[in-house]
């Protein structure tokens, strides 16, 4: 499950990897106790079953999120929403957004993910940090640009952060690896919170400062 | 004149402008096997040489005050006071008058002649004697505010001009205009730019939608003058009525924004030195442009040129984050300019949109909201004791090495606001001027830092812009007016942020 995180992380991703390892056990010990556990928090694979659950996890409920993509003239990125089928848990429904965040929209949307980006992976850890591992294309296939480096990031950022309170901040690694940066500019060692200000139409749109 | 010989033999091509006092001539040039050739016998009369006949008709005698030039028909060598010199191509006899390729003028003749002679090869001018020919470099750029027409003129020349109704007209103090391009127009607020025939005019048609103009100028280092004319439409200017129009200007009335007297750097406080880091290098490219321009190329034929303005003409210190084109990572470009001791850190991108329609200049500092919990770390851990050998100990401010530019966020944003000003009166912005961003290549730059991203490489009208002799002048030019704006206001900078002041150690 956690392959992909090296030993080479931070202190407080190795720190996350022992609490891991605790809340195993405690996993553990309460199943074969039969006692059923509700609200596990631990660095989650998309592929467990155990985790927090969606508020109201009716099958068949939709659920409205907002996706972002390039405004038209290219300063900011705009919301656009759309409708999801809920799933059971926070991490399969966070998993579903990111994933639907990398897909090629319809035009006149512009995504700001290089074609062939691909969703590796996707972690979540019990402080609400979310790891999302993307292909190579990401970095590889970006064209440059502070500003376009900018969207990239926090279009995935702002998807899962702001669609999903109990996602605190989100770290993009790529092949199963932590990154400077996609393409030279934005910081992405550590996980990112939620940035409106990149956003058209929100209140607090990017600084435009014509002097102090 | 006239010379009609080779064109049997040879497909006209284009002409040569010969600039002198007394006027302007045209000699006709011909491709001859691929070779640019204009006749010897129609030059003459225009410069201050003599040919004489030899005995043998397949050489010609060429005399000037100070040396003797011989040609031989058909040889690619030609003696100059015994001195061969080899050229591309061959002179010719063309029905009884003699053909010298173009190259001619710029190897033999140019270096030997006694007064002026100016031959540009690329304009196929020759000036003169006393002429004045400014050679002038065009772009234009369509904005959202106003659309900006530029022309750099070198050397820098006199002109005025006069606006009537829909037109526009540039007269220079000159012999004659070497306009070395044409600005690729919108056709909406420019419909034609022209240079009248043989005269020191240019003439510009204003489009249905022109409103109002302005008009600045400023020296260049190269002895130039680059002068904007920004044009408002009348939608623009409808929705901001504070746009002056301005229907006649003179050159006189033009102010100059580029400083003329330098601050004295020699107060400790003050900057010393200064780190440029040309983005990208390397197996980096950065972003590239559809004609295959790249980043990394730009950004540092623009750092080597401020380097050199910033040294010669300020005295101080840079430091390049790179010199060449080598890969340097992140970390280590923080680290040239925090071991060099740098006063300001200048990161120089270009950038690459997604969307053709955003272009224009940016200036970045770094956004702190990222590095919450390292900055409150700092404002916790500000200071510490240490011991000292004479005993005792004494208290010394702590510094997180990796997020130190928290420190200077203040200072940085400061700066990005001198930078931002400094470059929009030279060129085109983007409607989100200056904005903040975890960069990575900022965050732990010790002193006050700035990432500019001077235009869009993805437009090709814009990649070419940006590879321009006249564009790059002028961010070298803004960039220098900042680091003397930012020094001088560093020297008040209690008065200028009283709540946030610090100490540069």
């Amino acid at each position: 499950m956690t392959e992909a995180i090296e030993n080479s992380r931070p202190k407080w991703i190795k720190t996350s990897s022992y609490f891991v390892l605790t809340v195993a056990i405690v996993i553990f010990i309460t199943w074969i106790s039969g006692s059923l556990f509700k609200n596990g928090q631990q660095v989650s694979e998309n592929t467990l079953e155990n985790d927090s659950e969606i508020n109201s996890p009716e099958n068949n409920q939709l659920q409205k999120i907002d996706l972002y993509y390039i405004s038209e003239d290219g300063s900011a990125l705009v919301k656009h929403e759309v409708e999801i089928s809920k799933t059971e848990t926070l991490l399969a429904q966070a998993r579903i957004v990111a994933e639907q965040q990398l897909q090629q929209p319809e035009p006149p949307l512009l995504t700001p993910f290089p074609d062939g980006t691909q969703l590796r992976a996707f972690f979540l850890a019990p402080n609400g940090d979310a790891f999302v591992d993307l292909s190579q294309e990401v970095s590889l296939a970006h064209p440059g640009g502070s500003l376009d480096e900018i969207f990239t990031v926090y279009a995935l950022v702002n998807s899962l952060t702001g669609n999903f309170p109990d996602i605190r901040a989100v770290q993009i690694l790529i092949e199963g690896q932590e990154v400077d940066t996609l393409a030279g500019h934005v910081d992405l060692r550590r996980p990112l919170g939620l940035n409106m200000k990149w956003v058209s139409g929100d209140d607090s749109l990017p600084l435009s400062k014509e002097g102090l | 004149m006239s010379f009609s010989g080779p064109h049997a033999q040879g497909q006209i091509s284009s002409e040569l402008l010969v600039y002198s006092t007394s006027g302007t001539d045209r000699i006709p040039t011909f491709n001859v096997e691929g070779q640019e050739m204009l006749s010897l016998n129609a030059l003459v009369p225009l410069i201050q040489i003599q040919i004489e006949e030899n005995s043998r008709p397949d050489i010609l005698s060429i005399s000037t005050e100070s040396a003797n030039i011989i040609l031989t028909e058909g040889q690619q060598v030609v003696s100059v006071n015994g001195r061969l010199i080899s050229l591309r191509s061959a002179p010719r006899i063309f029905q009884g008058q003699w053909a010298i390729p173009l190259e001619f003028l710029e190897r033999v003749l140019q270096p030997i002649y006694s007064g002026t002679f100016d031959f540009r090869s690329n304009s196929r001018v020759l000036v003169l004697e006393d002429a004045h020919v400014p050679k002038i470099s065009t772009s234009y750029l369509s904005g959202t505010d106003y659309d900006r027409l530029t022309l750099e003129v070198t050397p820098a020349t006199s002109y005025k001009i006069d606006q009537d109704l829909q037109h526009l007209t540039l007269h220079f103090d000159a012999n004659g205009l070497d306009i070395l391009d044409f600005p690729l127009l919108s056709g909406e607020l420019v419909t034609t730019f022209e240079q009248l025939s043989e005269s020191p005019d240019i003439s510009i048609s204003l489009g249905p939608t022109f409103d109002s103009l302005s008009v600045s100028s400023q020296k260049l280092t190269n002895g130039g003058e680059l002068l904007s004319i920004d044009l408002v439409s009348k939608n623009i200017a409808a929705a901001d009525a504070s746009v002056e129009e301005v229907t006649s200007l003179n050159a006189d009335n033009l102010t100059e924004t580029l400083p003329t007297s330098f601050p004295d750097f020699s107060n400790k406080k003050q900057i010393r030195s200064v780190a440029i880091d040309p983005g990208h290098g390397g197996s980096d490219y950065g972003s590239q442009g559809v004609n295959g321009t790249n980043e990394k190329d730009i950004t540092l034929a623009i750092a080597l040129q401020l380097q050199q303005v910033i040294e010669n003409r300020l005295g101080l210190d840079v430091i390049l984050t790179r010199d060449r084109d080598e890969t340097v990572d992140l970390d280590a470009r923080a680290a040239i300019a925090n071991n060099n001791k740098a006063d300001l850190f200048i990161s120089l991108h270009v950038n690459s949109s997604a969307r053709p329609s955003a272009i224009g200049a940016e200036v970045f500092y770094l956004s702190i909201d990222e590095y919450s919990s390292e900055a409150q770390e700092l404002a916790e851990h500000a200071t510490a004791p240490v011991s000292v050998v004479t005993g005792g100990s004494r208290t010394i401010n702590m510094l997180l090495w990796d997020v130190a530019q928290i420190g200077y966020v203040e200072q940085s944003a400061h700066l990005s606001s001198i930078v931002q000003n400094e470059l929009k009166q030279r060129i085109a912005m983007n409607t989100q001027p200056i904005q903040q961003a975890p960069f990575r290549v900022l965050v732990g730059a010790n002193m006050p830092a700035v990432l500019i991203e001077l235009g869009s490489i993805y437009e090709p009208a814009e990649e070419y812009r940006l590879t321009s002799d006249r564009f790059q002048t002028a961010v070298v030019e803004s960039l220098v007016a900042s680091i003397l704006k930012f020094g001088s206001d560093l020297d008040r900078w209690d008065q200028i942020n009283p709540t946030n002041s610090q100490e540069q150690e």
